[in-house]
């Protein structure tokens, strides 16, 4: 099944960088870190101390509204965005059917923030006297039911959560729900916020830098990389078949012309890992129908954990041959974290500028070269590069990988 | 587009009623019901203290898995041998998992935030920090039987069964996957319970869905999973067949954050998707199995949403609800009540929806009270209006 003719029509996010597309834009294209120490939380005793949070967040600078206040932070980052996906893409929902609108959305921690809260709650006040108003936003679909509530979108929702590959999972559902002729338009992408729990237990894990009780700090592909630091955000895209984006008027961002997924065998060699993430780089350009030598720009998943930085270094290396060193693979991630359910769409996000303006960002934080990761990571400087196919990758820790091919809107 | 025609060839599911599908198959058909007083928790603090628990489970090969794993776990085990899948030749990249499950492994995650709140991290395993992930339970599966297709948790509150298997049939027919295990399993915890009872879902006394004086709803756990394949690929291996899937339809409600839309309009869309995926008329349909909780707004819903669906058909369609015999078993009560429905195909009887007694001239459909009936039926519709207004709906058809 081929994805041509799918279009991406808007963008509606919240990073790091703060609230909407441009400062985020503008943060990734200057090589601007947001990874700072933790204020929200106390992190006094914790070994890792960052996280690339969302700066100056008040809901109530939003919507004061009891009903958006009371709801979770995942609820309201998706509100928020969705909000800015539909003004981005010009929607008139009054002159679409809303039975034809999908929600599409990857989580990976989906409602723990709030089952958290619950439970607490039920320590200590016992178990018949918890929170209503709180358990009803401890259901994984609570974000894509307000979104439906809100804007009365009455077509299917899926709600996808397989860790940081979550957004890039959701966004090939809706993929496959608009090939299928079920929906003219998906809103489709991913959410996760980071909180105390969340934090202790990856670092619990020891998933989180400075593993090795160095710097704190997060710097893919370096060889002195030593694990991860979070990050949190939305983004949403809005999705839809190019004739309804054409018979619609709607200005077309980019194009998505190929999707390719695989999964790890955990059974198999220690090379799994590189080996399906080439796999999943192959199928978006064998479904795109394009020769792998057509492809000009890779955003990278690289997150700084040792073992994944390298896997897609070497998938990269083993599936482009020699011209793997002139492909420019950048991590965003350098900037803004491991921002788990959206990070695939982040990334997606950032090549869609990326294919417009010809600037590429860079991996930031990249001082000392590893032999096992020696490609073109656009290291500390963005490069300004014609580009037309990209492709988005966007991998788990554990089973799942995407590879999403971008190609460069011309009309 | 061209697309693959998706069979069932293997059914395992574990309730509080059945450990199996033919000891299932009985209780369905004799009204049968697991509901039992809470023995795996606390619930003294509660005036009702009922729910349709799986006791006595244990799983020795499996014991570091959270107990939601073990459920699933032991249903695709049944369903991999129903399908007489052991030891044949199957192309693993092709063979793949989608799973749905409403609360995941929070029996992992109250234990963790049992001694995250005491702040004791060095009694917390890296294991226990695993175990309580939404997408653990197909992580483990994909482990046990070495499956490298598509894997993928959805978690979609009382739709999520229906939503996986429509992903895993989506894939099927679009060329993803040959094989799918597609399932859902869900627990019952003092986290679920508590939670029911503070939304004053819980019941008084019984679960009794469409009768006036019906109260609310009994939950309940388990775990069902079937094994979709492409026709082709069954019928090359000789499989024995159960039926076909031959349709599915997702839709919202847009209506209220825990309130079913009591117009049906959200749910009727659902099921006109799925006939209209099917490519069949309202009238094809023989059984609806329906999810009938047993809240006074849920079972109006329904009633009204098969009334829009179905007009004057809707009066003479058999409707019911397993639910007083399983309990509300949550994400994966969409799964249950399909095998409920492959069964009644299988064996030639309409499932009854006990502890009948009061009609209730809102719910004035056929809900085949408290006695399983005769019937060859053919085409049949399983639905999930869940919670937060997502539904869904599947229809199987005999082979």
């Amino acid at each position: 099944m081929s994805t041509k003719g799918i279009v991406v029509t808007g963008i509606g996010i919240i990073s790091p960088f703060g609230i909407g597309k441009d400062c985020f834009w503008n943060g990734l294209k200057t090589g601007k870190s947001c990874i700072k120490e933790i204020t929200c939380f106390d992190v006094t005793d914790l070994k890792s101390k960052k996280a690339a949070m969302v700066p100056d967040y008040r809901p109530e600078d939003y919507d004061d509204s009891f009903r958006f206040c009371r709801a979770s932070k995942s609820s309201q980052f998706t509100l928020i965005a969705a909000d800015m996906a539909i003004k981005d893409a010009g929607l008139k929902l009054d002159r679409v059917s809303p039975h034809k609108i999908g929600i599409f959305i990857g989580s990976g921690h989906c409602a723990l923030e709030c089952t958290e809260k619950f439970y607490s709650v039920l320590l200590e006040k016992g178990t018949t006297l918890t929170n209503p108003l709180l358990f009803q936003q401890t259901v994984s679909n609570a974000p894509a039911s307000e979104i439906s509530i809100k804007y009365g979108i009455k077509g299917p929702s899926y709600v996808i959560t397989s860790g940081n590959a979550s957004g890039g999972l959701a966004i090939s559902v809706a993929i496959l729900n608009l090939k299928k002729g079920y929906i003219d338009i998906a809103i489709a992408g991913g959410v996760d916020t980071h909180f105390k729990l969340i934090h202790e237990a990856f670092m619990h894990l020891r998933h989180l830098s400075p593993k090795d009780g160095g710097e704190e700090i997060c710097r893919p592909f370096d060889k002195k990389r030593n694990g991860i630091i979070c990050g949190e955000g939305v983004g949403l895209i809005v999705i839809e078949t190019i004739e309804h984006a054409i018979k619609r008027d709607a200005k077309i961002l980019a194009e998505i012309v190929g999707d390719g997924a695989s999964y790890d065998s955990l059974k198999a060699s220690p090379h799994s890992k590189e080996r399906s993430i080439a796999f999943a780089m192959m199928e978006a350009i064998k479904e795109a129908g394009l020769n792998k030598d057509e492809i000009e720009y890779i955003v990278s998943t690289a997150n700084s954990s040792k073992e994944l930085d390298a896997a897609e270094s070497k998938a990269i290396k083993d599936l482009f041959g020699t011209r793997a060193y002139h492909i420019p693979a950048s991590s965003i991630k350098s900037m803004i974290g491991e921002t788990y359910g959206s990070s695939g769409v982040f990334n997606a996000i950032s090549t869609i500028y990326t294919l417009n303006e010809g600037t590429i960002p860079p991996t930031i934080n990249y001082e000392n070269p590893d032999l096992f990761c020696d490609l073109n990571y656009v290291p500390n400087h963005p490069i300004n590069k014609e580009i037309r196919y990209a492709l988005v990758n966007s991998s788990s820790f554990s089973v799942n990988n995407s590879s999403i091919l971008l190609k460069r809107y011309e009309n | 587009m061209r697309r693959n025609r998706v069979v069932i060839t293997g059914i395992g599911l574990l309730t509080s009623v059945a450990r199996d599908i033919n000891a299932f198959s009985v209780a369905l058909k004799n009204g049968i019901s697991g509901i039992k007083k809470i023995t795996t928790f606390d619930v003294s603090q509660f005036a009702f203290q009922e729910a349709g628990i799986i006791d006595n489970f244990s799983c020795k090969d499996f014991s570091p898995f959270d107990r939601v794993s073990l459920f699933a776990l032991e249903a695709v085990n049944q369903a991999i041998k129903d399908a007489m899948l052991e030891g044949m030749e199957i192309e693993k990249e092709k063979a793949g998992a989608v799973i749905g499950t409403n609360c995941g492994g929070i029996g992992s995650l109250e234990n963790l935030l049992y001694f995250y709140e005491n702040n004791e991290w060095d009694k917390i395993t890296p294991r226990l920090v695993k175990e309580f992930l939404f997408h653990r339970i197909v992580e483990n599966i994909k482990q046990q039987y070495d499956l490298r297709g598509p894997i993928s948790t959805v978690s979609i509150a009382c739709a999520s069964g229906a939503n996986a298997i429509g992903y895993a049939i989506d894939l099927i027919r679009y060329g993803k996957a040959d094989l799918m295990i597609a399932g859902a399993a869900d627990i019952v915890t003092i986290f679920t319970f508590s939670g029911f009872y503070s939304l004053r879902s819980i019941a008084r006394d019984k679960c009794r869905p469409f009768d006036k004086n019906r109260s609310g709803l009994v939950l309940g756990e388990g775990a069902g999973i079937l094994v979709l394949e492409s026709m082709e690929h069954a019928l090359k291996r000789d499989a024995r067949i159960y039926g076909e899937v031959v349709g599915y339809g997702l839709s919202n409600d847009a209506f209220h954050a825990t309130k079913p839309d009591r117009s049906g309009a959200g749910l009727s869309r659902a099921m006109r998707f799925a006939l209209k995926d099917a490519g069949i008329r309202p009238e094809d349909i023989d059984y609806i199995n329906v999810h009938g909780t047993g809240t006074p707004d849920n079972d109006v819903m329904e009633c009204n949403a098969i009334k829009l669906t179905f007009g004057d058909y809707a009066y003479k369609l058999p409707i019911s609800s397993i639910k007083p015999i399983t309990g509300h078993t949550l994400g994966a009560a969409g799964v249950i009540e399909l095998i409920a429905c492959l069964l009644a195909i299988r064996d030639n009887f309409i499932p009854p929806t006990i502890n009948y007694e009061t009609p209730d001239p809102e719910c004035d459909l056929d809900i085949v009270p408290n006695f399983a009936r005769d019937a060859y039926l053919n085409t049949v519709m399983s639905t999930s209006p869940g919670f937060a207004g997502s539904n869904g709906a599947v229809i199987v058809r005999r082979f």
